[in-house]
Formats: C-alpha cells, structure tokens, sequence
C-alpha cells in the first residue's frame, strides 16, 4: 500500500532520518514530493498505525536504530547507524548513565540537551539504548538460565544505583518536597 | 522488640491504648496527606496555567514543567507506602500481630492509590485546559492575511488543517505553497486534548464500567457468567460512547477526519474493549 507514492517502509525511513534532524526539505527532496504532500503523506500514515502489521511496526521500532536504508541508505544529512554513537559511548555504563540523567531530570521538571550535555543526539541516544536493550535480550535467549544473566541483572542494578545516586545529587534542591513538613 | 508481650486474643490486642493512640496518629497524617496532595493540586493548575503565557506558549516547555510537578506529587503517594513500611508497621508490631494490620496498611495503599488515578484524571483536565488556552492563542495566528507569491493578491487559506497546503490564488491563479509556522502546525496535535477533556465524563464512566467487569472473581466451570456478561455489555456501551464522543470531538476541529470516526471508533474498541473481552472468563468454557 501507498500514500501519495509513499510505502510505509518509505515514511518509516523518513520519520526516522527526521529525529536524527534531516530537514525537512530533504526528506521531500528524498521521496520526490513537495512539502504539502510529504504533510498530508505523513498525517495519512500516522493514522493508519494501529492497523499496521506486526511487522511493519517491528521495522517501525527498528529503524531508528538504523534510518540509513531504502531511499535513504546513501542521504546525507540523516542519522548515521548505530556504529557511530557507540564509537563515542563504547560502555553500558555510558547509557545507563545517560538514562538516569535524563529521567532524574525529567522528575524535577528539566529537558536535558542531549547534544550539550553528551555531543550526541536524541536519536544516537536511543540508537544506545536498542544496541544495550538488543544485547540483553540476545542473551536471555541464548542462556535463558545460566549465571551469565544474573551477572548481568546484578550489573545492571548496580550502575543503575551508582548514577541514580550521582543525579539525585546534582539535582538535589531543585525539586520541592511536597509533604516535607508532613510526618507520621 | 523485647520488653512488649502481646496480648492473646485480636480483640484485646487491638484495644490496648498504645495501639489506638498509633492508629490515631496514623490516620492523622493520612488526613494531612490528603488535605495536601488536594491544596497541590490546586496550586499545580495555577502554575502550569500562568507559565503558558510566560513562555510565550511554549508547550514543549510546559509539558517539562508539569512533568516536574507531577513527579512531586506521585512522591506524595510513595512517601504514604514507605511511612506505613518503615515507621508505622514496626510501631503497630509491638503491640500486635501483622495479620492485626493489614487494613491499616490497606488504608494507605487505597489512598496511594487513588493519587496515582486522581492524577491520572487531572492531567486530562490540565492538558484540557493548556491546549485550550494554546488553540485560542495559536488560531489567531491563522487570522492573519497571507499573499500570493505571484500578484500579492489575498491568499485564502485552509483554517482547519493546520498544515502545509496548496493554495490556489483567486487573482492571478498560481498555486501558492502556504506553510503554516510551527504553533499552527501544533494546534493539529493539541486538539486530541481539548476533545479528551470535553468527554471527561464519558472517560469517567467508561473506566467505571471497566472497573466493575475487573471487580469480578474468576469464574470457574458451571459458574453463571450472566453477570459478567452484562458488565462487558454495559462496558462495551461506554467504551464506544467515550471514543465516538472523543473522535467526533476532535472532527469539530479537524473536519478532514469526520468521515474516518466509524473506522477509527473500531481500532479503538478492538485494542481497548474486543481484546479483553476476548480474553476475559465469558470464553472460559
């Protein structure tokens, strides 16, 4: 099926190649089409998702991770696959920590700049998280029941707290206890 | 602890004055409790209303915020749970035995509870009224004049889609490429929140009904499931009035979907209603 010429793989590249901040022009240079197309093209499919099958919402899920494919395999301007972000943040630790980071945030009502706070970008970010998540569940496939991912779990649990920890801190004061006057 | 010996019978354990005095004192900071998750509430909505105008309608910036607020008012829900585990449980313990207060833990669990659904419906509320005030700023936008590319002759432009969109001009008859600026184009997305508040009530009964049909035990074999079955009919009714109501809602601002609301009523009913119904104990056999 298509929208104004536009597969659903063809819409899914694009969103993708968008959040990793390809402009807009481009994205319509990409397909072919001009700008009030690529707009209708866009709210058409949005509104077609739930009735998407399993396996174009797994490509959906999946090709943030990767957004060079398609008709968008050689653009320039799009994200770059996931090598890129890893080459800058190689440990599980750099993602586990950025996770917390942005979720303890988040909590005291802050946005963090990816790009200003780590030199990457929303999509690299997430590009870590698919590598990391990808891995796990890699290996509670392979060795559903050996050591190897209790290690892992035990692992897991301990950076998440090391960092839980380090951004309670620093953000520590900029979230107004509610009931810190209130005990039993 | 050492030094207390509990009484024989729940009975006397329960009536001793040590323990009355800290079921008091319990429910005294679970009324406090209360009273401020309430006050927060209040003095959320002002706060998050006043920042819009501030932030020059910024609804990104907004979403941050309340974000933020709504994190501290969820603490207020853990601080009951860990209070009752770390303060008031052991005190209890010395007078009675843990079967002896399991309803004072259920009393804060329920009223932890119904932060998490409180706030739930609150937000639908806030987002309601944030995206109102935002249409109401951001449609102004489209009231001004806009010029063909060609002639400069006044452009007509589409005021309900809210998107990029040929125009054709009236004068000299080039199409035109009218490009709406960004708080336009977001009025698209924050119509789903005005529409969600004004069916508030429908999204109250339909999760009321809900809860009833999950209120029932399992159903074993030979049990009468007429019952149940009348729960899911009535959940079915309401489920269906909320999201015809809730499409129908958003097709008075977005007309370019009017004739998708039968189609797009029934994705909704098969995600939210069909597949449990599916799966509940009507199809136990």
């Amino acid at each position: 099926m298509e929208i104004n010429g536009v597969t659903f793989r063809d819409y899914a590249c694009a969103s993708a190649n968008m959040a990793a901040g390809m402009p807009t022009e481009k994205i319509c240079e990409i397909l072919g089409i001009e700008l009030p197309v690529w707009e209708d093209t866009k709210n058409q499919w949005n509104g077609k998702m739930a009735e998407l099958s399993h396996d174009d919402m797994k490509f959906f899920g999946e090709v943030f991770m990767n957004p060079k494919q398609g008709k968008f395999a050689n653009a320039e301007g799009g994200a770059e696959g996931p090598e890129v972000a890893l080459a800058k943040y190689p440990k599980w630790s750099d993602h586990i920590k950025m996770e917390r980071h942005f979720a303890i945030a988040q909590d005291v009502g802050i946005d963090i700049d990816f790009q200003e706070e780590y030199g990457i970008t929303i999509t690299e970010f997430s590009q870590l998280g698919m590598h990391w998540g990808g891995r796990i569940q890699k290996a509670m496939q392979e060795h559903p029941n050996s050591g190897k991912i209790q290690k892992l779990m035990k692992k897991q649990g301990r950076l998440t707290e090391k960092w839980e920890a380090h951004f309670n801190e620093m953000y520590q004061g900029q979230s107004a206890n509610l009931s810190d006057d209130i005990d039993f | 602890m050492f030094g207390f010996s509990k009484k024989e019978s729940k009975e006397e354990r329960k009536n001793q004055p040590e323990y009355l005095a800290l079921v008091e004192k319990w429910d005294t900071f679970l009324a406090k409790m209360e009273k401020r998750f309430t006050e927060s509430l209040v003095h959320a909505e002002e706060a998050i209303l006043d920042n819009l105008e501030a932030n020059n309608y910024d609804m990104s910036a907004n979403m941050t915020a309340w974000s933020g607020i709504k994190s501290q008012l969820e603490a207020l829900g853990d601080k009951i749970e860990k209070t009752f585990d770390d303060k008031v449980q052991p005190q209890m313990l010395d007078y009675v035995e843990r079967w002896d207060i399991i309803d004072q833990d259920q009393k804060g669990s329920e009223l932890s509870y119904s932060f998490s659904r409180r706030i739930e419906r609150f937000e639908i509320e806030l987002e309601g009224k944030i995206a109102q005030e935002f249409y109401n700023h951001a449609i102004q936008l489209l009231n001004e004049d806009f010029h063909c590319s060609q002639c400069s002759g006044k452009l007509e432009v589409k005021k309900d889609i809210f998107r990029s969109h040929y125009v054709g001009c009236g004068y000299c008859n080039t199409v035109n490429t009218f490009i709406p600026s960004d708080k336009i184009t977001e009025i698209r997305w924050v119509v789903d929140n005005i529409a969600k508040h004004k069916v508030l009530q429908e999204w109250d009964e339909k999760n009321t009904a809900k809860a009833h049909c999950q209120s029932f035990r399992s159903l074993n074999k030979g049990d009468d499931k007429a019952p149940l079955a009348k729960a899911y009919d009535n959940w079915e009714i309401k489920e269906n009035a909320f999201w015809t109501n809730y499409f129908t809602e958003r097709a008075t601002f977005l007309p370019e979907y009017q004739e998708t609301i039968e189609h797009d009523v029934s994705v909704k009913m098969n995600l939210f209603f069909y597949d449990n119904k599916k799966r509940s104990d009507l199809n136990n056999n």
